[in-house]
């Protein structure tokens, strides 16, 4: 078999990959493989240095946002600190690491842009304590169902099909809402 | 504490090296950990002494309570000498970054090795399971057996959107890190190895050496993992490592292939000295053990010493590091000493092997 990019080598490595959920087959070369590693894959060469490189350049963009939140109520404070546990963006920066699982909400903001990068999706679909499973669940079901509509959702928003979006948007929510309340 | 319990780990063999397993000729090893921490406790990073120690002695009570371990040590790691440390990163029951800590943390771990809880990681809990071959499938039962029983004593830190919450968002969710030792001297030697690890980070998969800095491995030998703990399940992210552990596999054995029928000379040279190095030096490196045991591991696979039994190389691998060859010395030995008492363990182990 020659390698389907440059179709001269003997194509020597064999890549699956999924790409927008479909499975495709790659059979290349090794020169071009190396070539294509140099490509924009989410994960190449994942460094969490890196995403949160990208997170303190996005603080200082959410900190306004955050001193208008704390305006309304007392002091305005430049930097968001966990209320149980005192970790803060600076440290959060810093170290990679958070204080607490409190802190997975008052750092939901920035934490939501790192985990987008990081991971497959960005809800849990996995077990839960108490040997119960998921698919058992209606808080699993949901919890799968909210991934595909915000799959959906971001589709309509790339094709500007605001209307289709605001009532995934609204599905997601209830949704959501639902498994607040099953917690 | 009773007698040291890592001196009797050297009573008997490692269990993930010296048992046979699915395919084990190229996987030595799976194994699969799990994250988890107690709510309204602070993560280890960021907790108090006095919270070290409740987040120890609710797991040690869970553990007793719920006797889910026929048998185990209960190791406190600050009483534990560096050495014995250095044992327990050797036979891969702890982390590094847990061999570096030491303070507030404990290890709960089966007599067979199998098993092993970390206490105050980066989490409050690290567990583990490990077992020799491509076994995912069963390491997971095992490790999710584990969490589950766990779980009905510890209130673990979950949110029904966000899963298991962890100390570092990249374990967040599943809370899952699966990983296969792979031993790939075919595709090293075919100069193939860095179009297949680019190849699999490619895939969201992680690749790192076993032995040796940065992308250098000594002794050809590879974890491949998962990165990826958040929008998938936990069997999904074992199916798909485990498919394209399959595939590394199969170019593994291709490359053997290559290599015999192309270059034949070639390989039975490298396979012969290496040999030789182990069976009659006084004199090696750790540098030139590893890379040696893998040639020989290479020539065992391929049938070329049928009196060499495959599990002595696999735990040579081990016993050459330096925490266990100083145990077997029973004193702390300097590195140039080292390699004199290393080339004699091996001679004497490859020895033995033979008689049988
Ligand atoms: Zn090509
Ligand atoms: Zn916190």
């Amino acid at each position: 078999m020659l390698c389907e990019i440059c179709h001269k080598n003997e194509a020597t490595i064999h890549i699956q990959e999924i790409i927008n959920s479909q499975k495709k087959a790659l059979h290349i070369c090794q020169d071009c493989a190396s070539k294509k590693n140099t490509g924009n894959g989410i994960f190449n060469g994942l460094n969490l240095a890196d995403i949160l490189y990208n997170i303190s350049s996005n603080i200082s963009s959410t900190a306004p946002d955050a001193e208008k939140i704390q305006d309304k109520t007392v002091t305005p404070v430049p930097v968001i600190t966990c209320g149980k546990c005192g970790w803060t963006t600076a440290k959060f920066s810093e170290k990679g690491r958070i204080g607490c699982a409190n802190c997975y909400n008052v750092f939901r903001d920035i934490l939501s842009l790192a985990l987008k990068n990081m991971h497959k999706g960005t809800l849990h679909v996995g077990k839960r304590p108490g040997a119960r499973r998921p698919e058992d669940e209606e808080a699993g079901r949901n919890a799968i169902e909210i991934m595909k509509l915000q799959k959906q959702l971001e589709e309509h928003v790339i094709r500007e099909e605001y209307e289709k979006a605001a009532q995934i948007r609204d599905r997601i929510s209830t949704l959501k809402s639902k498994n607040k309340k099953s917690r | 504490m009773q007698d040291n319990p890592v001196n009797k780990l050297f009573e008997k063999r490692v269990s993930w090296l010296a048992d046979s397993g699915p395919e084990d000729d190229i996987a030595i090893s799976s194994r699969i950990r799990l994250a988890r921490n107690l709510c309204d406790l602070p993560f280890p990073s960021n907790a108090s002494t006095e919270h070290l120690d409740s987040s120890t002695a609710a797991v040690l009570l869970a553990v007793e309570k719920l006797k889910i371990f026929k048998k185990f040590y209960e190791i406190d790691m600050s009483k534990l000498s560096a050495l014995d440390r250095q044992v327990l990163l050797e036979r891969r029951l702890i982390s590094r970054e847990f061999y570096a800590k030491k303070q507030n943390t404990a290890l709960i771990m089966t007599d067979d090795e199998i098993c092993a809880i970390m206490i105050n990681e980066e989490d409050h809990l690290r567990m583990q399971a490990i077992l020799s071959g491509l076994r995912l499938g069963e390491v997971w039962k095992i490790i999710d057996r584990m969490d589950d029983r766990l779980s009905t004593e510890l209130p673990f830190a979950f949110d029904v959107n966000l899963g298991y919450l962890t100390s570092c968002p990249t374990n967040v969710g599943t809370g899952i890190r699966a990983s296969v030792m792979l031993h790939l001297p075919g595709l090293v030697l075919c100069e193939q190895i860095n179009a297949v690890i680019q190849a699999v980070n490619k895939l969201g998969l992680a690749v790192r050496g076993i032995f040796g800095e940065g992308t250098e491995s000594l002794g050809n030998l590879f974890q491949i993992s998962n990165q990826s703990t958040l929008g998938e399940t936990e069997v999904q992210i074992i199916d798909r490592l485990e498919s394209v552990i399959r595939q590394i596999i199969n170019h593994e054995k291709n490359s053997r292939q290559k290599l015999l029928h192309n270059r034949r000379e070639f390989l039975m040279n490298h396979i012969g000295r290496a040999f030789g190095i182990l069976r009659h030096s006084y004199i090696v490196s750790s540098e030139e053990t590893l890379n040696s045991l893998s040639a020989l591991r290479l020539g065992v696979d391929m049938g070329m010493f049928s009196s060499v039994d495959i599990h002595t190389v696999n735990e040579l691998f081990v016993t050459v590091q330096p925490g266990h060859l100083q145990k077997y010395a029973g004193k702390e030995i300097d590195p140039s000493e080292r390699d004199i008492f290393r080339a004699t363990l091996i001679r004497e182990r490859l020895k033995s092997s033979e008689k049988k």
